[in-house]
């Protein structure tokens, strides 16, 4: 893992007292609520619809358990007693008041954690492959390249007032498993004579979401900087700036069209080329060092015999994951139970998964962007150890990938911009689905649920994509299918007129019987059945016989 | 803000600075966190109460005021707000 | 009134011009893009000639003229808009040009640091916030991790 340096430490700690005194000037009044905003909003502090939101970022995804118990602590201390997880790997407190915000950022100063530019018109917490390190397939490890990344844009003095937000993701295998398509900028590893990176811009979400296009199929290690200081220059200069809802990327990506866009780029590339910003084979390799793989011992039986149990054996079957070490597997905690909201975690369950990735993980946890946690080294000879306490602590719910393991934003119940709420629908699928024990015979499948069209819950790339909707002042849920965050990304579509909330889940229902019906065999996915039969089967079964 | 004002009576709520906390104005005691105590504004006092909220935001006392729609029973019209009013917790969700 | 890079207070020396009658009354004189493009043959290099830029104004095409600035003065339309930061970075980095950069308009004390990395010499500030720019501008961090 990452360790700061001292270097790293007296940065964040000198931001801590900056943002403690722009606290102080908003308190006495020497700054308004216009002037303050900007400041608190580079510093993850927003205000919601209830209270403020603290916004802490866990870069790339990773957490020690030494963290994960500080989050505890401010859970406990400082809010109240829960965090929420969210789909750009960071974490969120719902209730922090203004006056404890410099205490909560020293204590994270401690173990290493801040909430720098977790939000604000400036380069976001830069987000990861959450198996990053831990697959045999892997071209090269995304982290090291996320934690140079990191540091660049941190305080970019350029790059900290741009016309909007700017999101990067990094993957280093063939599999995108973090989205990189609909980021502003996605980065994939890969290998030619040598290892550098394939570079899209231009993907997102929210009102008019796009998939990225390519626009360098090749950057050299010793570029990747200045070829991403190139695009945030061009798009700091010509950005829009009159409209919010058009000054992403995305936008002037699509209204130059991307070989312009790419011309652009590529010329200011080739000024700055002998720039500062070119990387050394040494600083690489020097952080390429923090993130090498604890050292495992062999384990000696590889098939060990465990104790009968159907919950077990399920929980073995979706929650676990061959690791790239001969005895070991990838554990994935779903924060998807029936009991939370998804994502949502009280500090309990954090202090006891803290303590069993001590005891049995090296320490190491991650974050998923799609709300769930890792556990990346656990002893094939443990599992049935690890399994027991996840369930006594509500963290097996044996789902991952599944239909009721769905990303959800926080919607109305949290947010000040939503239309409608999103946690109970989710909820409600949960319930519905677990009784008529129906997901198991589906199989892999993603809903995903936002609750307006900001779409914090992706739900453009959810294969079933649920939007919340203000209709006269009641809530209404659009439906989109054939939306995919993979490789193979696309936007899903509309499928017709939005229902009530009461109607909503009936409808999901029809939807999955029309797939079930009609794919080839078993392992013919959602999307692909899609691609075959079109929406016309699923339009005819929600909305003929009306 | 700039959205149409349907209703006949309105609060005007608003975060406390530091707190963050919900809380409405009330005529007597400025801003407090009791929706019983707010002040329910007729439609024709809005324009005084406006110019009354503006000079207290002055103050630093409290952010992002707005005025919130009644209806005639005086009961919240909006689900955002009655949300909002009622406040939430992770218990909430337990076994909805 | 005006902060420099090294932490001074000082007095703007240059006016601020419209029409060729002003620019030959004042000897240090402030001029826009518009300006400058029209009457480019009248400018005097006797002069010390400052030039207004907004933050919407390109400078790709006078670059071939900048060495007759003595100062480059980037006006800030709102403090969010942060195309200033990337126009000083332009000047001293792609065009080399080497006098003094100077930003004005709505900007935020807080962003003292940011513009003198970007390679701003002097800010324009409200004799009123002076203080606090004098405070930030001592215990603000410069530590930072770009080149
Ligand atoms: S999608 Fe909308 S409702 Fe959900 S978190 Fe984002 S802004 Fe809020």
């Amino acid at each position: 893992m990452y360790r700061y340096d001292e270097f790293d430490s007296k940065l964040v700690i000198n931001r801590v007292k900056q943002f403690t005194k722009q606290i102080k000037r908003r308190i006495s009044g020497d700054l308004t609520e216009d002037e303050f905003k900007p400041l608190r909003l580079m510093n993850g502090l927003y205000l919601q619809l209830h209270a403020y939101m603290l916004r802490v970022a866990i870069p790339y995804g990773e957490l020690s358990s030494k963290q994960l118990k500080m989050l505890a602590y401010i859970s406990k201390k400082y809010d109240r007693g829960y965090g929420h997880f969210t789909t750009r790997q960071n974490i969120q407190f719902n209730w922090p008041k203004l006056i404890d915000i410099p205490k909560i950022l020293r204590n994270l100063a401690k173990v290493e954690m801040h909430a720098i530019q977790t939000s604000g018109n400036c380069i976001r917490n830069v987000t990861a492959d959450h198996l990053a390190g831990l697959l045999p397939e892997e071209i090269e490890d995304p982290r090291p390249w996320c934690e140079i990344i990191r540091k660049w844009s941190t305080f970019h003095p350029e790059f900290s007032f741009l016309p909007r937000k700017f999101k990067i993701a990094v993957i280093g295998c063939n599999e995108d498993r973090a989205g990189i398509l609909v980021h502003d900028i996605g980065i994939k590893i890969i290998k030619r004579k040598e290892i550098g990176f394939q570079i899209f811009v231009g993907g997102g979400q929210g009102r008019s979401p796009f998939i990225a296009k390519k626009i360098s199929d090749f950057v050299s290690k010793k570029n990747l900087l200045t070829y991403l200081e190139a695009i945030l220059n061009i798009y700091n200069s010509l950005g829009r700036r009159d409209n919010i809802y058009k000054a992403r990327i995305k936008i002037l990506v699509n209204e130059l069209g991307i070989e312009h866009f790419k011309k652009l780029v590529e010329d200011r590339f080739k000024l700055l080329k002998q720039k500062k910003t070119a990387l050394k084979g040494i600083e690489i390799d020097k952080i390429k060092n923090y993130f090498k793989l604890p050292s495992l011992e062999t384990v000696g039986k590889i098939n060990p015999e465990f104790p009968k149990n159907p919950n077990f054996e399920k929980w073995l079957k979706f929650n676990t994951l061959n690791h790239k070490v001969k005895g070991y597997k990838i554990v994935l905690v779903s924060l998807k139970s029936k009991n939370y909201p998804p994502g949502d975690m009280d500090y309990k369950q954090m202090i006891h998964l803290a303590e069993l990735a001590e005891k049995y993980s090296f320490g190491e946890i991650r974050v998923t962007h799609e709300q769930n946690l890792v556990i990346p080294h656990i002893k094939i000879t443990d599992l049935f150890e690890v399994w027991k306490i996840l369930d006594s602590i509500t963290l097996a719910t044996p789902n991952i990938g599944l239909l009721t393991d769905s990303i959800c934003c926080p919607g109305m119940d949290y947010c000040a911009l939503a239309t409608a709420r999103s946690i109970p629908i989710a909820q409600k699928i949960t319930n519905f689905f677990e009784a008529k024990k129906k997901q198991d015979e589906i199989g892999p499948l993603k809903i995903k649920i936002s609750g307006c069209i900001n779409a914090c819950g992706h739900h453009h790339v959810g294969n079933i994509g649920i939007l919340g909707l203000d209709k006269n002042g009641q809530e209404f849920y659009q439906i989109t299918l054939g939306g995919s965050s993979k490789e193979n990304a696309s936007i899903g579509k509309i499928i017709g007129s939005s229902f009530s909330s009461s109607e909503i889940i009936p409808a999901i229902d029809k939807i999955l019987d029309v797939y079930l019906e009609k794919r080839d065999n078993k392992n013919q996915t959602f999307i692909q059945t899609l691609e075959q039969i079109g929406l016309k089967p699923f339009q005819e079964a929600l909305y003929d016989n009306n | 803000m700039a959205k149409k004002l349907k209703a006949n009576i309105f609060v005007y709520s608003a975060n406390d600075l530091i707190s963050g906390d919900v809380v409405f104005y009330s005529e007597q005691n400025g801003w407090v966190r009791d929706f019983i105590s707010a002040k329910r504004i007729m439609k024709e006092e809005l324009e005084k109460f406006q110019e009354k909220v503006s000079a207290e935001l002055k103050q630093n006392n409290i952010i992002n005021p707005y005025l919130v729609e009644l209806d005639d029973d005086g009961k919240i019209t909006k689900l955002r707000e009655r949300i909002r009013f009622k406040g939430i917790n992770i218990k909430d969700f337990k076994n909805v | 009134m005006i902060i420099t890079e090294k932490g001074l207070i000082k007095i703007n020396s240059y006016n601020e011009i419209v029409n060729l009658d002003e620019y030959q009354k004042f000897n240090c004189v402030l001029f826009t893009k518009s300006f400058f493009l029209e009457n480019i043959t009248k400018i005097s290099s006797q002069k010390k000639n400052g030039l207004l830029l907004n933050s919407d104004d390109k400078i790709e095409d006078i670059s071939q003229h900048i060495i007759i600035f003595s100062l480059i003065n980037v006006r800030f339309l709102n403090f969010k808009d942060g195309r200033p930061f990337s126009i000083a970075r332009d000047l001293r980095e792609i065009f080399s040009y080497k006098n003094e950069i100077r930003a004005s308009g709505q900007i935020l004390p807080d962003q003292l640091i940011f513009l003198l990395k970007c390679g701003f010499n002097s800010v324009e500030i409200d004799k009123t916030k002076k203080d606090t720019w004098l405070n930030i501008f001592k215990t603000d961090s410069r530590q930072d991790y770009q080149r």
